[in-house]
């Protein structure tokens, strides 16, 4: 529900990147989503492209990467994923666990266009 | 010819930035909790309640967010409170850290023991934003379903203490609480656990006692 205002949040830092990297068009944008961060790839790409729809950025795709609850066990020290939500270590049952991610909420890259493309062949 | 440049920068790194340079202002002084529930679970009760309760050991800060009305931040005067700000998001669906930097404008909060911040009422969107607080206190009521922790779990991952209020209806709701428990702690195994009635009082010490000791381990720079 919140979906809105994280991408009104990813268009104000690519517009300041864009901006102050002197980048030409943009046609993608890479984010990285933990699954722990409770939001909704649908609902984030439709709030991204109702914002852009008339500026600059018109025509950008976003690129949803999701990051599983990962990390290590502090007990048997393997390293682990977590399965639908059970915080505990699949090899020794162990909840003492150092999650490592799945909190992301980050712009991994943008993909610009340079505008002038070789023709192929 | 696409290139493909390398960003890696937080979505909220703006937010983050600033609930850092709030972090700083509360340092070693002020304990700074963020309440975060579902609407109607009784986080303005349990305010009401605790300032007349710790208002000779503690002194208080509040800050009330709400889409509309300053109700809460009335009440929150009403049971006595002398530090308390209202922030009306108009639609939005939780504060950020420039809404409480903001509301906290005037405000001499660096002399406050504890700084409550009222989230709105949602158990989702607050989890993303960071207030500059010291921990997360998700309260729940017995009126709510115990697989609360299992739905939202973003937010029950990032809290510190669940307090499931409103026990004094336990045996008019189908709600286990051995099961809320053993969902919450799946979640979250650091978790600590209150039982209270902001209605009838039952359990608010343990509640008491707990920021009591937050405030002291606040003070000595362990928190």
């Amino acid at each position: 529900m919140h979906e809105l205002a994280i991408a009104q949040s990813i268009v104000q830092s690519v517009e300041r990147e864009k901006a102050r990297r002197g980048l030409g068009k943009i046609s993608a944008v890479g984010v990285r989503i933990g699954e722990l961060t409770d939001l909704m790839p649908e609902a984030l790409d439709f709030g991204f492209q109702a914002l852009i729809a008339e500026g600059d950025l018109a025509g950008c795709i976003l690129k949803i990467d999701r990051v599983p609850v990962a990390g290590t066990c502090n007990t048997c020290h393997q390293s682990l994923t977590v399965q639908n939500l059970v915080f505990s270590c699949p090899h020794c049952y162990s909840t003492d666990l150092d999650i490592q991610s799945g909190q992301e909420l980050e712009i991994a890259y943008l993909e610009c266009d340079d505008g002038d493309a070789p023709l192929p062949g | 010819m696409t290139d493909k440049i390398d960003i890696k920068e937080k979505v909220l790194s703006e937010n983050d930035r600033m609930a850092e340079s709030l972090r700083q202002r509360f340092a070693g002084k002020t304990l700074c909790l963020n309440l975060v529930s579902s609407p109607g679970s009784g986080k303005t009760s349990l305010l009401e309640k605790t300032i007349p309760a710790l208002e000779k050991e503690l002194k208080m800060a509040l800050v009330a967010g709400d889409v509309q009305t300053e109700n809460d931040a009335n009440r929150l005067i009403a049971a006595g409170g002398k530090a308390v700000r209202p922030i009306v998001t108009k639609g939005a669906c939780h504060l950020d850290a420039r809404m409480v930097e903001t509301a906290l404008d005037g405000l001499p909060v660096e002399n406050a023991d504890v700084l409550f911040i009222e989230n709105v009422g949602n158990l989702v969107c607050p989890s993303s934003y960071d207030l500059g607080e010291d921990a997360k206190v998700v309260i729940i009521s017995v009126t709510e379903g115990d697989d609360k922790p299992l739905k939202y779990p973003g937010m029950f991952r990032r809290s510190s203490l669940m307090i499931i209020n409103k026990i004094d209806l336990l045996a008019h709701c189908e709600f286990d609480m051995a099961k809320v428990r053993q969902n919450a702690l799946q979640i979250n195994g650091n978790l600590d656990i209150f039982e209270t009635s902001c209605r009838t009082g039952q359990g608010l010490d343990h509640w008491y006692n707990w920021l009591r000791q937050k405030s002291a381990s606040k003070k000595k720079g362990q928190s």
